[in-house]
Formats: C-alpha cells, sequence, structure tokens
C-alpha cells in the first residue's frame, strides 16, 4: 500500500502563468533588477584568504550531487550558489566552514523554493555528519542576516521560459532545450568564472548553447548561427559580443567537465552512473 | 500522511558518495566563536540601523538617524502587540519591561542565549509597539524621575489623560519602591514616552515602569494589570480598541494571571 503511494508524485506544481510569462513587463523587471543580487565583487581576490576557487568548485560540485540525490527543482542549486557567492564575498570565511556554509545555502534554497524542504538532519547527513543540525540553524541566521533577508534572487532560470517563448521553435522541441538550457545553468553555477554574470546573459547563453548543442545530431532550430544569436541578444538586451563570449565558455566548461567525465569512468568510479552515460549530453549527470 | 510519504522524508537508506565531509573535522568550538562574532557583527549593524538597542529593548540616546517615540499599544493594531502562549489562549503582553536589572528576564522571551534572542527580535523593530518617527518631532528628553515622566506628555494634546494614567500608576503600590530604584531606567522609559501621541501612552509607559521593579513573575502581572482596566474600559466605551478580538484576548491575559496570584 505504501509502495503504491510512493509512486505518486507528491510535489503539486502550478501551471505555468501565462500572465507573467505573457507580460513582457515581467522580464524587463527582472533584467532591471538581477544586478542587485550579483555578488559584491570577485571575492577570491579582495575577501577571502583561505578559501581557493577550487574549493568553491568542490563544495558547489558537492551541493549539485546532493540537490541532484534529493531531486530538489532546478532552481534551488543556482540560487543557493548566489547565496554562497555573496555570503563569500562579505565575510571572510574558513575553508572548514566552507562546506557547512554551502549547506546552510542549499537549506535556505530549499525552503524558498520547494513545497518540502531538504531537513537539516538530512543535510548534515550528506556532510558525513561533520556538522549538527544544531550548528546549521545557528549559520542559517547569520547567512539571513548576511544576505540582509534578501533571498528571493533572480536566478538564471528566471529568463528561460521568457527566452524559449520567443524563439521560432517547433514546441516539441522546446522541452528537449529547456531540459539542456537548465543543465548548462547548473554547470555555470558550479564554475566561478560566471558567479559574477548577470543571470539574464548566462541563461541566454546555456540557451544558445542547448540549441547549438542539440543542431548537430537534429534539426531543433530554425534559426542557427548569428541569427539565433542576434535574436537571443535581443531578447535579454544583451551586448552580442558578450553573449558570444559567454556561450563559447559554457561550452568550454562543457567539454571539460565531459573529459573529467570520462576520467572518472575510465579511474574505478562507477556503480548507477553507468546507466546515466547513455545521455553524455546531460551535465549534471556527467558531474556526478 | 502524504508526507510522510513524501521522498524527503525517507531515511537515507545507503550512504551515498555524495555524502563526504569536503575539508576535513569541523572545529566545533571556533565555529562557535566565529558563529559568535558574526552575530555580533549583525546585531551591531541592526543597531545602527535602527538607532536601537536590541539587546536590551531600549532606543539609542544619541541624536541618530532615526528617533524613537513610545505610543500606547492600545493605538496600533493587534498584530504589532506582543503575544504570549498561555495554555491554548494567545495572551496580549504589555510592554516589555527594561532589561535593566539582571535578574529581571522578560517572561515572553525564550530563556536561549541572548545575543540569539536579540538577533530574533531584530527584524522587528516595532516591538513593543514604538513607531519610527523620522526624526522630526523634537527630541524628548526629560530623564529624571518617574514622576516626571507622568508629567512630561504636556504635549500629549488630551489633557484629560493626564488623571487616569497617574491613578493607574499610583494604584499598585507594591511596586513604588522598586520604582525608585531603577528610576534611571525609568527615566529612559519616560523620555521614549514623552512625545506619544495619545493620553493612553503614558498609561502604558506607565507599566513599563512598574514592570522594572520585580522579579520575574511579578513583573509579568504587574505587566498584566496595567492594560486590563483599560481593556475593560475600552469594552465598555468600544472606542479603544480597533480589533475586536483584541480586548477578549487582554482580558483573558489579565483574569488567567490574577486567579492564580491572588
Amino acid at each position: 500500500m505504501e509502495l503504491l503511494c510512493c509512486e505518486v508524485d507528491p510535489v503539486r506544481r502550478a501551471v505555468p502563468d501565462a500572465n507573467l510569462l505573457h507580460d513582457d513587463r515581467v522580464l524587463q523587471n527582472l533584467l532591471t533588477i538581477e544586478e542587485r543580487y550579483l555578488p559584491q565583487c570577485s571575492y577570491f581576490k579582495c575577501v577571502q584568504k583561505d578559501i581557493q576557487p577550487y574549493m568553491r568548485r568542490m563544495v558547489a560540485t558537492w551541493m549539485l550531487e546532493v540537490c541532484e540525490e534529493q531531486k530538489c527543482e532546478e532552481e534551488v542549486f543556482p540560487l543557493a550558489i548566489n547565496y554562497l557567492d555573496r555570503f563569500l564575498a562579505g565575510v571572510p570565511t574558513p575553508k572548514t566552514h566552507l562546506q557547512l556554509l554551502g549547506a546552510v545555502c542549499m537549506f535556505l534554497a530549499s525552503k524558498l523554493k520547494e513545497t518540502i524542504p531538504l531537513t537539516a538532519e538530512k543535510l548534515c547527513i550528506y556532510t558525513d555528519n561533520s556538522i549538527k543540525p544544531q550548528e546549521l540553524l545557528e549559520w542559517e541566521l547569520v547567512v539571513l542576516g548576511k544576505l540582509k533577508w534578501n533571498l528571493a534572487a533572480v536566478t538564471p532560470h528566471d529568463f528561460i521560459e521568457h527566452i524559449l517563448r520567443k524563439l521560432p521553435q517547433p514546441n516539441e522541441k522546446l522541452s528537449l532545450i529547456r531540459k539542456h538550457a537548465q543543465t548548462f545553468i547548473a554547470l555555470c553555477a558550479t564554475d566561478f568564472k560566471f558567479a559574477m554574470y548577470p543571470p539574464s546573459m548566462i541563461a541566454t547563453g546555456s540557451v544558445g548553447a542547448a540549441i547549438c548543442g542539440l543542431q548537430q545530431d537534429e534539426d531543433v532550430s530554425s534559426l542557427t548561427g548569428d541569427a539565433l544569436v542576434d535574436l537571443l541578444a535581443r531578447i535579454t538586451n544583451t551586448d552580442v559580443d558578450c553573449l558570444k563570449a559567454c556561450q563559447e565558455q559554457i561550452e568550454v566548461v562543457l567539454l571539460n567537465s565531459l573529459q573529467q567525465y570520462r576520467q572518472d569512468q575510465d579511474g574505478s568510479k562507477s556503480e548507477d552512473e553507468l546507466d546515466q552515460a547513455s545521455t553524455p549530453t546531460d551535465v549534471r549527470d556527467i558531474d556526478l | 500522511m502524504e508526507r510522510l510519504v513524501a521522498r524527503r522524508t525517507f531515511p537515507l537508506f545507503a550512504r551515498t558518495s555524495a555524502c563526504r565531509s569536503l575539508f576535513g573535522p569541523v572545529d566545533h568550538e571556533e565555529l562557535s566563536r566565529e558563529l559568535q562574532i558574526r552575530l555580533a557583527e549583525l546585531s551591531a549593524e541592526d543597531q545602527r540601523r535602527w538607532d536601537y538597542n536590541f539587546q536590551q529593548d531600549v532606543p539609542l540616546r544619541g541624536p541618530g538617524r532615526l528617533q524613537w517615540t513610545e505610543v500606547d499599544s492600545d493605538s496600533v493594531p493587534a498584530f504589532y502587540r506582543e503575544t504570549v502562549q498561555v495554555g491554548r489562549c494567545r495572551l496580549l503582553l504589555a510592554p516589555r519591561p527594561r532589561p535593566d536589572g539582571a535578574s529581571d528576564s522578560p517572561p515572553p522571551g525564550p530563556p536561549a542565549d541572548e545575543s540569539l534572542d536579540g538577533l530574533g527580535e531584530a527584524p522587528e523593530p516595532p516591538s513593543s509597539g514604538p513607531a519610527v518617527a523620522p526624526a522630526p518631532a523634537p527630541a524628548p528628553a526629560p530623564q529624571e524621575s518617574a514622576e516626571q515622566e507622568a508629567v512630561s506628555p504636556p504635549r500629549s494634546q488630551e489633557p484629560l489623560a493626564e488623571p487616569p494614567h497617574s491613578g493607574i500608576s499610583g494604584r499598585p503600590a507594591p511596586g513604588t519602591a522598586a520604582t525608585a530604584n531603577t528610576a534611571a531606567a525609568a527615566a529612559a522609559a519616560a523620555a521614549t514616552a514623552a512625545a506619544a501621541a495619545a493620553a493612553t501612552t503614558a498609561a502604558a509607559g506607565g507599566a513599563a515602569i512598574k514592570k522594572l521593579s520585580g522579579p520575574l513573575i511579578s513583573d509579568f502581572f504587574a505587566k498584566r494589570k496595567r492594560p486590563a482596566p483599560e481593556a475593560k474600559a475600552s469594552n465598555e466605551v468600544p472606542a479603544g480598541c480597533a480589533a475586536p478580538g483584541a480586548a477578549p484576548a487582554v482580558g483573558s491575559a489579565e483574569q488567567t494571571p490574577r486567579k492564580r496570584l491572588r
């Protein structure tokens, strides 16, 4: 009986709201306010003494794994990374506290975005019990205070539907493009290079990279190359050259993580990851 | 039940590779020291931002960005007032006591560590009803004695307010000695109370003063005592309380402790 219940997805989702998605003011407002939620500075140079860029990648990769394993909503991970970066841009943090911080950020992002949020206990287990739930809760308050309780940050995901809606794509291809774009967004969040980019640019670049990548196998888009980039750039008021550069960076990062994935696979590291190898374009799986 | 079934509430069956400690063992003592530092930073920030000492629950004195004015709790909607859960009823509290005497811990506050507590309160500055006035009004400065406090709101437009207030403050005689003890704190309360709009304000200020004196429990009741007559009055003349639920709540708040104590 209970097993049967488990097969029902308990999460209820709202249907897409046409009033929001088809109103250009929403997109314009998102573009106006998105800069407010960027980290104040490139913190490895000016704030952090102990933390190195590779440590951010480590903690980000771990956070992505946790979010994947817990099947969090797509926005949770980028949002948590946004909290992490904004906190680190203001507060010098020793590296031994970094994982705690990552857990706190996931805790907050999950509470904001999900109907059934991650629990403190579960997150502590994911740190191999190196932190206690009580500590997580205490630091939640610190992070909230340092972020000035400003949690509803704009993430690249907020732009995806607005962008997709304006592309001349056949509807049946949209879900595939969306899925790949979401994967690229998660990938960008793991890499500090993208931390200072406005979310709209990451979203636009991710959609562009998704279409270009898919185009190699099948015909998903009537627009390609420069025409596509021009259209994308117009949608989010992004500079065409910046957008191109961003898209190229995304492709480079994808390539790197693919290589990383293959190396990991050549090593002894493969259990349930093997069956995911059938979708090598799904970078989040690759990252695992 | 559905929540139990949800994927999130299942225990983690097997530890997956994601369960790992990234940067070695955490020094919990260091972590806790760091926590205190950060909390102190935040609380200092809040204090600067609001010109308000949230730990002691008093406005800052100096000429700052903001000027605080105490208003009567009855003049604000019920949800701005502090409540405390007693059994199944939620009771409205009078303005909080100044944490002046060391033993004087406010009953509503959870006895957790203070800085945390203070922070928790930080985001809701108008905790016991004082409203932020963005600096136009002249600063009410008289800080001599409790007596003066009674006199000090000459600004309040209704002189009528004066008699009831003094009458009330006179009533709970047991508190008076202690009031003298804490005259300074009382004066502080008075200062903030001064500019307040209505006459009732003064009454509230009086209540705050009384409260100071007692230790925890009597404290609690002194507080109760005050709003009760007012509430009842406003029951008869339903002018004072905007929220219909508010008056009964106060009434019950009044009754419960009194029955037990006296």
